[in-house]
């Protein structure tokens, strides 16, 4: 029988990794549950909803999660149904995709699923064990988040609302497992099915907000269209959830037929070549390293602009957003004579190059995983010295900075000229971001730094980063003393637009970047390699 | 003239000494053979040499240069290969020879394209998918298609088949008819034998032993058969003869390399009918240092 020692299958992959799937189980919950929770202290009455409501119409907010249902009598499960489904069905999208190319294709490469096949197992029994471990636990998120919340049974959260967001992402999940488990039989790789998953599920979630803004038919094309069209909490509306359900079937069925009509190890496309020769540009160690992160950079570069752009768009209503809400004022000190809108705008700008900042710090840490994996040595054996490499990275990681604080400044900065009235222009914004690069690069050399001494120190960096971002973010909450602000680099710079431009603690932070280089240079030069 | 001196270079990480008063020389075109088990040094020795970890004490100098301070003028003549070759997964074979060619000042095409086309290595694949073997092979085209003068190789054949191990034999020896110079640390021995002109026993940090070959068996036994009709002389009696047994109808006399005449001398006029003498083998003699550790 062909399904035979499926029950002993899934038994071990529960037994190597129920504490994986435990963990996805309960974050998936508790914050659903959370976020339930939060909106009652952050939106006490009516009149805040309708408010919140209000900011929430406009196409950034659209494309981020959907176009929002049930905005005229905005209680707390429509807000769930609208703030929180599609978002969730995106993770649930991921963990579903993650997880059954790690219990299939993954087990297929390393040849363990050989040894299985080998022994008296049916030929469809790992992809079927595999595949009932992750149905399962999305039904279990599914359930879990709808007892969760209508347990909880805040305004507006019915019973039956909660069992179609609950559904709702049950079914998401489980469309997104068909989807992994059919990639999983085109490629021959694990990375490369969980890359051609992934990227289906980024164009489904974007087919989804150009039909959402647009308001055409695009969001049909969509699954997470048809699981926002369930309205949840609103309209509770079932028929699109089984849509979903009835395409997952079919991808399920498919990838089955696949997998039992191909040899084991194999895929259905033929694996990607590479080039037989290097490329011309690629000579030297500056080079490789700019090949090695030129995708990363990219996409990095394009979600911080996004991510600028949407704090931005809901700048318009800032002023009036805020006035009204306790907590908001509390986030930050009221300044005499300056509008609330500036200081959040300063405010969102020291949050963004924080944000910026981890990216820059990844090229750092890229040299760490070069020399940790060897393939430093591999560079370093070649009459290259190690200034030279040190420096390749150094000189990266000093451009990428620019790079990402450029992409989140024009973003948010573009945004806001848009869309406050009586605002400044562009370039007054920008300028405010843009004066964060010098901040960022001391962070960086401190990275490079941590490097120079023993490379597993580097990730003591996350944890100043982790500090910096309470500080300047929630410092103002937390009533921390004006003080702690000088203990991170980012607390240096004037906050502009509401402090004046000052050129000279900039001048210094770059000097302090620039020093530490400096010592970052002439330790690495003089340590052993691990 | 020499081409990689270390005199008494020691080496602790923290409280292991990894490498203890180490003293080498590798001769201009010759190959050198470094031989010991893991954990020996092997490695440690090389890397000093390579400049990617400094000696705690010594000096270590490749075409007269210092290795640590000189290493990117050390490095422009040298080519190295690793045991363990660790390459950028997302690039193809082919991109990494190329690059690495580059590093070191260009290197020959149309060799290259030989060696790629003799170790039967494809190289359009991407580096993740190569197995052990595979990455071997690219270290090794890129190594050999260079215009390096020393080859620095630290178990390079241990993920190659013997068909391709043959060929990275070949590989050497057309090298040392260049001219070139080879340092080879290995533990395969029967590869030492067939490739090295002289070589270098470590072991535990240490180097326990220096010469080629032929000086190091005057350090081992010979394994002797010995027929014959007739009584058979008193072997044990002889000083040269370790061991001596009867099995079936031969003799197997174990003797000390340098005084096997003493065997001979007492077969003298007996009536003998088969006489074999086995050389010592690179492992009889390399056992027999790790032997001699066991009983102190």
């Amino acid at each position: 029988m062909k399904l035979e020692g499926t029950l002993v299958l899934i038994g071990l992959t529960l037994k190597r990794d129920w504490l994986r799937l435990t963990i996805w189980f309960l974050s998936l919950v508790l914050v659903q549950a959370a976020t339930a929770l939060s909106f009652p202290g952050l939106y006490t009455n009516e009149t805040e909803r309708q408010q919140l409501a209000e900011t929430m119409i406009n196409p950034a907010m659209t494309a981020l999660v959907g176009p929002g249902y049930g905005l005229d009598n905005y209680h707390y499960g429509a807000m769930m149904g609208h703030q929180m489904l599609a978002m969730s069905a995106l993770v649930m999208a991921v963990m579903s995709i993650l997880l059954i190319i790690r219990y299939t294709r993954t087990e297929e490469e390393t040849g363990r699923m050989e040894i299985v096949r080998s022994l008296p197992a049916g030929a469809l029994a790992p992809a079927a064990s595999g595949t009932v471990v992750v149905f399962v636990l999305n039904l279990l998120i599914g359930a879990g988040t709808a007892v969760s919340l209508g347990v909880m049974g805040l305004e507006g959260q019915t019973w039956t609302g909660s069992i179609v967001y609950g559904g709702a992402l049950a079914a998401a999940g489980i469309f997104f497992l068909g989807l992994g488990l059919l990639t999983a039989q085109l490629s021959s790789s694990a990375r490369g099915a969980s890359g051609l998953a992934m990227g289906l599920m980024t164009l489904f979630y974007t087919v989804r907000a150009v039909g959402d803004v647009g308001g055409g038919a695009w969001s049909w094309l969509s699954p997470f269209g048809w699981i926002v069209k369930s309205e949840a909490y609103v309209s509770n509306i079932v028929w699109p959830l089984l849509l979903t359900t009835a395409a997952s079937v079919i991808l399920l069925g498919a990838a089955g037929w696949l997998f039992n009509r191909r040899d084991i190890g194999s895929g259905v496309l033929p694996p990607r070549e590479g080039k037989a020769e290097a490329g011309p540009l690629l000579r030297s160690p500056f080079a490789l390293a700019l090949r090695l992160q030129r995708t990363s950079l990219i996409i990095w570069a394009l979600v911080l602009l996004l991510l600028g752009a949407m704090y931005g768009s809901i700048l318009g209503d800032t002023d009036a957003y805020f006035a009204d809400i306790e907590f908001m004022k509390e986030f930050m000190d009221q300044m005499a004579g300056v509008s609330m809108t500036d200081q959040f705008v300063s405010l969102l700008f020291v949050v963004l190059s924080i944000m910026a900042t981890v990216p820059a710090l990844l090229s750092t840490t890229k040299l760490r995983a070069e020399e940790n994996n060897q393939r430093a040595e591999a560079v370093l054996t070649r009459p290259v010295s190690r200034w030279r490499l040190f420096g390749s990275y150094a000189v990266l990681t000093v451009s990428a900075t620019v790079l990402f604080t450029a992409a989140s400044s024009a973003g948010l900065a573009g945004a806001a000229a848009a869309v406050i009235e009586d605002g400044r222009p562009f370039q007054d914004y920008f300028l405010a971001g843009i004066a964060y690069v010098p901040a960022v690069w001391v962070m960086a050399s401190a990275s490079a730094l941590l490097l120079a001494v023993r490379p597993a120190f580097v990730s003591w960096i996350w944890g100043y980063v982790t500090a910096s971002f309470v500080i300047v973010y929630m410092g103002g909450l937390f009533q921390f003393p004006a003080w702690t602000e000088k203990l991170t680099p980012y607390g240096y710079v004037p906050r502009m637009p509401v402090e004046e431009v000052e050129l000279l603690p900039l001048i210094l932070l770059t000097a302090v970047a620039a020093a530490v280089y400096a010592a970052a240079f002439f330790l690495y030069r003089n340590r052993d390699l691990q | 003239m020499n081409i990689v001196e270390m005199n008494n270079v020691s080496k602790s990480f923290g409280r292991v000494q990894a490498l203890d008063q180490v003293t080498l020389r590798v001769k201009k075109g010759e190959i050198f053979g470094f031989i010991g088990p893991n954990g020996a040094g092997k490695s440690t020795a090389i890397r000093v040499l390579l400049g990617i970890i400094r000696a705690s004490s010594g000096t270590a100098s490749i075409f007269e240069k210092d290795v640590w301070k000189e290493a990117v003028a050390v490095h422009h003549q040298t080519a190295y290969v690793p045991g363990d070759v660790h390459l950028w997964p997302n690039l193809s074979g082919g991109e990494v020879i190329d690059f690495m060619l580059r590093l070191n000042g260009g290197g020959n095409k149309q060799k290259k394209e030989e060696l790629i086309e003799r170790f039967q290595l494809d190289p359009k694949k991407k580096c993740r998918t190569y197995s052990k073997g595979n990455r071997q092979k690219v270290a090794l085209v890129a190594a050999f298609a260079s215009d390096a003068s020393l080859f620095i190789l630290d178990e390079p054949t241990s993920g190659l088949d013997p068909l391709m191990e043959r060929t990275f034999q070949e590989c050497v020896f057309e090298a040392k008819r260049e001219g070139k110079t080879i340092l080879l640390s290995s533990h395969i021995l029967s590869e030492v034998e067939k490739l090295c002109d002289r070589l270098a026993i470590i072991r535990n940090g240490s180097i326990i032993e220096t010469g080629s070959l032929q000086e190091l068996r005057h350090l081992t036994r010979v394994e002797m058969r010995i027929g014959l009709h007739g009584e058979a002389p008193d072997f044990h009696a002889l000083s040269a003869v370790a061991h001596a047994e009867k099995v079936d109808d031969l003799w197997l006399v174990q003797v000390e390399a340098d005084q096997v005449n003493q065997v001979v001398d007492a077969l003298h006029g007996r009536d003998v009918y088969l006489l074999e003498s086995a050389p010592p083998t690179l492992e009889d003699l390399f056992m027999r240092y790790y032997e001699k550790e066991e009983q102190p």
